[in-house]
């Protein structure tokens, strides 16, 4: 590029970096409303007509011809839906009950389990460590549909079948949480630790006092990711729940059909408003654990 | 206490938004509640149905008489109306006379041509009858010749059949004579003997001749060697001495050697030169053919063979020698053996091993070979002795070869010949022939019999049958009959009339009553049924109802119920049941004398009880849709509320039905299973209900 009369070069440059800065905002912002889009028109939708959604939508059905053209903005706002949903709907709170008792119970246990396990993979050494972790890792790799039969006759066996049990246990002892909080863990330097050893601080001082405050970034980190992924379970209780009143949120979904995709763009805004508190709440502890889970130790 | 600071708005937007929830959560379950249909329940019973048919009528009257008369009379007056009451022989209506009148002339008329009618088809009626007795007579003539007829032929089959088996029955009784299987093998096996017999004959004297000439050549030689010997030693003078000394022997063996040449001895150069070329002999060949000396001829002159030697008869080592055969040492000279060179030097060409006859075993019998006679030494008396031998053998062979042929000779004189039945079994063959063809045509006569039979009865039943057909009654002539009917009828009618007449045309009541009906009017013909109709005041009065179709199942003849007239009640049975046109069936009460009035209406209640049904519900849960009923049931379910309960509609078909229930089929409802009485909204089917309390409780 060649600069104008009358500009000096240090001018030219940051004319420069503005203009770089200026399109890599414009690309950015771009994809960022790409990404909204869904977000966006599930807003919308929530509040459109059924006349008007019906219309929509009406080359999905069978009957209809040509492609579906969406209109942002509704022409009669409807906003009956969430009255129904929120005061008329006893299903939806039964569900979405499930869902918070799931997701809780979840998350206590992960806490209780997979801490004191990273803790240790982090900061003990003993026989066959490499070889556990390295079975961790590959369980955390395999997918949930590999490992579904074994999960489902052990569940049987023990007469978890039914219950929220066959949930919440098999992701109790998840191995990602382990995985995470190992990094978070190992952040933490040794000469710290031996220094409270020599100060004559147990091990039990050690892991309360230091390890889980130094890690509380990667802890809620932890917490947070797997939130989100317990709130949207639906493999797990499709196979190991078949009474309905068990099922959490994200089943209820799936069983609103067509002719209700009006209603349930409004239960699914309802439900990710949860989603939402709880990543506002462990924003900075997501950014920190990822980070210090990529720090190498 | 910092990350309370840090994230007290997250935390409190996120339990406000938990305690929101829990609020929308009570709301939303009591607006669910709320919306709800509310429900009573009953179950179904074991009960009775009962019912209450209320049946309308009204009085009428027990009995009615119908006044007609004939039809079509123009009526002149008409005295009574409905509801009037007449007296025995009050006038009803009257006739015009006139038209009456009219009508008589024309029954009359009538009349007439019907008579006339039936004269004329009686006439005719008598004609055919004669006709068909005479048809018939002459039916009977044909059958009785058909049968003479008949007789005749089947008498006649009857004697040929007879003649027939006759002339079998005596053909077959003359059996031709023939030997049997047994007989004809012994002929044959008799006959095979003979010639066997001639055979070894002709073979023994063929040896003996060979061994007569061997004699004869070995009396030759040993005389050559005698000569020789005295030639050697005295000379030509000496030779002819001995020459004229030796004739007595020589004289004594050239005659036997003659003998043998006339009694037909083959000589030695003869047998010898013919035998290579002699075919196999004949066995009946003359005695004499052999001794004739033609035998040395070539084969073309030997006469022809009736039947050929066998090949091994040739060899004379295969057939036994004859005890007599001393000389059978001569064997070894047979044809096939003897060289054609014998002629020439035959001393040399006898080897003296081959010979086995005792004369070969004498220490001298190299005396005749020539070198041995040569020899210097030998003594006269020894070729002397030898000589002698020589001729002594000789004539022995000839006597054993004179004794053997006179017994072929013998046995050729008897001539057999070979036996043949050919003769005895063509005479069998034509027996068997002409006894198959007598026995076909007895078969022959039998079928013509049965024809004979067959036809005769097949001719009968014809002329049978016809004569049954002549004397079938014949159709009857409905003409004649009808007209006779018709007749009869249009005199009735006619006497109707005169009566009409006699009584100048007035109709009158045969008895008290009340007139309920009147069907003439002045100036119109009376019609064909009642013309005025009354009833009788003293008979009992009835109760009729009409029964609907749907209720017939209710009342049945018999049936008990209460009858209520006006304020008068009364206990009384269905007596008649009738079924109308439309489906509907009329019912018939009969009234106590003095009670209700003709034309009073009221009403006959029947109180109906059922049997026991298994299944019974309300009647007014029941409901019908396009013919078919249906009940709401409570059915529990599995949703996400956990167990609801869910109106089902359910298709049932009623047995029974009652005043206040109705019987369901069996299977409609499982034991247990609620019927929705009651609901504070309209239910709709698998629509989610709650309980509510039943009223009055």
């Amino acid at each position: 590029m060649q600069a104008a009369p009358g500009m000096d070069g240090e001018a030219v440059e940051k004319m420069r970096r503005r203009m770089k800065r200026g399109m890599a905002v414009v690309v950015l912002a771009a994809l960022a409303v790409l990404l909204c889009l869904p977000v966006a028109m599930l807003l919308f939708g929530s509040v459109t007509g059924d006349y008007e959604m019906w219309e929509r939508l009406l080359p999905m059905t069978p009957a209809g011809n040509g492609y579906v053209r969406w209109r942002w903005i509704p022409e009669f706002p409807d906003f009956s839906r969430y009255a129904n949903l929120l005061f008329a709907t006893p299903q939806f709170f039964v569900l979405f009950w499930n869902s918070v008792k799931i997701t809780g119970l979840i998350l206590a246990g992960q806490l209780l389990a997979a801490v004191p396990a990273a803790w240790a993979f982090a900061r003990y050494d003993f026989w066959m460590k490499k070889a556990l972790f390295a079975v961790y890792v590959i369980l955390m790799l395999l997918p949930f549909q590999v490992t579904m039969l074994s999960q489902y006759l052990v569940l049987d066996r023990f007469g978890f079948l039914d219950t929220h049990w066959a949930v919440v246990l098999p992701a109790v002892f998840s191995t990602f949480p382990v995985f995470l909080l190992y990094r978070s863990f190992l952040t933490i330097p040794e000469s710290l630790l031996e220094a409270a050893r020599m100060d004559g601080a147990g091990e039990g001082y050690l892991f309360w006092r230091i390890g889980l405050p130094l890690a509380e970034g990667g802890i809620w980190s932890a917490v947070v990711l797997n939130f989100l992924e317990c709130w949207n379970l639906i493999e797990q209780p499709l196979a190991f729940l078949k009474e309905q009143s068990l099922w959490p949120l994200s089943l209820y979904l799936p069983q609103i059909g067509l002719e209700r995709a009006g209603f349930a763009m409004t239960a699914s805004v309802v439900t990710l408003v949860p989603a939402l508190l709880v990543f506002g709440f462990g924003k900075e502890y997501l950014e920190q654990g990822i980070s210090a889970a990529g720090t190498k130790g | 206490m910092e990350f309370w600071k840090s994230k007290r708005k997250m935390i409190t937007a996120i339990a406000g938004f938990l305690v929101f929830m829990m609020v929308c959560t009570m709301i939303s379950k009591s607006v669910y509640a709320y919306r709800l249909p509310q429900i009573t329940v009953e179950e179904a019973k074991k009960r009775t149905l009962g019912r209450v048919v209320k049946l309308q009528g009204a009085v009428t009257q027990g009995k009615e008489f119908a006044v007609s008369t004939l039809p079509s009379i123009r009526v002149d007056t008409v005295e009574v109306g409905k509801g009037d009451e007449v007296e025995e022989g009050s006038v009803l209506f009257t006739l015009d006379m006139r038209d009456l009148q009219k009508q008589i002339a024309k029954q009359e008329l009538e009349i007439k041509k019907l008579e006339v009618q039936i004269a004329t088809l009686q006439h005719n009626q008598g004609l055919a009858d004669a006709q068909k007795v005479r048809d018939t007579n002459r039916l009977l003539e044909d059958y009785l010749t058909e049968a003479a007829e008949g007789e005749i032929a089947v008498d006649r089959a009857k004697i040929r059949e007879g003649e027939a088996n006759a002339d079998l029955q005596k053909h077959l009784e003359d059996v031709p004579q023939t030997t049997d299987e047994k007989g004809r093998a012994e002929a044959f096996a008799a006959y095979d003997d003979w010639v066997e017999r001639g055979k070894r004959l002709k073979e023994e004297v063929k040896q003996l001749t060979s061994a007569l000439t061997a004699a004869q050549r070995e009396v030759e030689e040993a005389q050559a060697a005698v000569d020789a010997w005295k030639e050697k030693q005295t000379g030509g003078t000496l030779f002819s001495m001995e020459t004229q000394t030796l004739p007595p022997e020589t004289d004594a063996g050239l005659p036997e050697t003659e003998a043998g040449l006339q009694t037909g001895v083959i000589l030695p150069e003869a047998q010898t030169g013919s035998s290579d070329a002699t075919p196999p002999e004949t066995e009946f060949a003359p005695p004499n053919a052999g001794l004739s000396g033609t035998q040395s001829d070539s084969p073309d002159t030997t006469p022809p063979e009736t039947e050929p030697a066998p090949p091994e008869a040739e060899p004379s080592e295969t057939e036994p020698v004859p005890p007599d055969a001393g000389l059978s040492g001569t064997q070894s000279d047979s044809p096939d053996t003897t060289p054609p060179e014998t002629e020439s030097a035959p001393p040399e060409a006898e080897p003296p091993e081959t010979q086995d006859t005792p004369a070969d075993t004498d220490p001298p019998k190299a005396a005749p070979s020539g070198g041995e006679s040569n020899e210097p030494g030998q003594p006269l008396e020894v070729l002397q002795k030898r000589l002698e031998e020589a001729v002594a053998r000789r004539n022995a062979c000839a006597d054993a070869l004179q004794e053997a042929q006179d017994r072929l000779q013998e046995h050729q004189e008897e001539g057999r010949v070979r036996p043949d039945f050919t003769a005895e079994d063509a005479e069998k063959k034509n027996w068997e022939t002409q006894a198959e063809t007598l026995r076909r045509s007895a078969e022959n006569a039998g079928w013509a019999y049965d024809d004979a039979l067959r036809q005769k009865q097949k001719a009968l039943e014809e002329a049978q049958r016809k004569v049954d057909d002549s004397v079938e009654p014949e159709t009857l002539q409905d003409t004649l009959v009808l007209n006779q009917l018709e007749l009869s009828w249009q005199k009735e009618v006619m006497q109707g009339y005169r009566e009409l007449q006699e009584q100048e045309g007035k109709i009158t009541a045969r008895q008290k009553g009340v007139v309920t009906a009147v069907h003439v009017s002045p100036g119109n013909g009376t019609p064909d049924g009642a013309a005025v109709v009354y009833a009788d005041r003293e008979e009992n009065l009835e109760f009729w109802m009409t029964v609907p179709k749907e209720q017939k199942k209710y009342v049945s003849q018999g049936t008990q119920g209460n009858l209520q007239l006006g304020n008068k009640q009364l206990d009384c049975a269905v007596e008649y049941l009738e079924p109308q046109a439309d489906g509907s069936y009329l019912a018939i009460l009969s009234l106590p004398q003095g009670l209700g009035n003709m034309g009073e209406s009221g009403t006959f209640v029947v109180s109906w009880q059922s049997e026991s049904y298994p299944c019974c519900v309300p009647a007014d849960l029941v409901y019908e849709e396009k013919g078919r009923h249906y009940i709401y049931v409570v059915r529990r379910q599995q949703g996400i509320l956990g167990e609801e309960m869910v109106a089902e509609k359910r298709y049932v078909k009623v047995v029974e039905e009652g005043d206040s229930y109705a019987a369901l089929e069996g299977g409609a409802l499982a034991d247990g299973e609620e019927v929705i009485a009651s609901a504070t909204k309209e239910i709709k089917d698998q629509a989610v209900v709650r309980y509510r309390i039943p009223d009055g409780m």
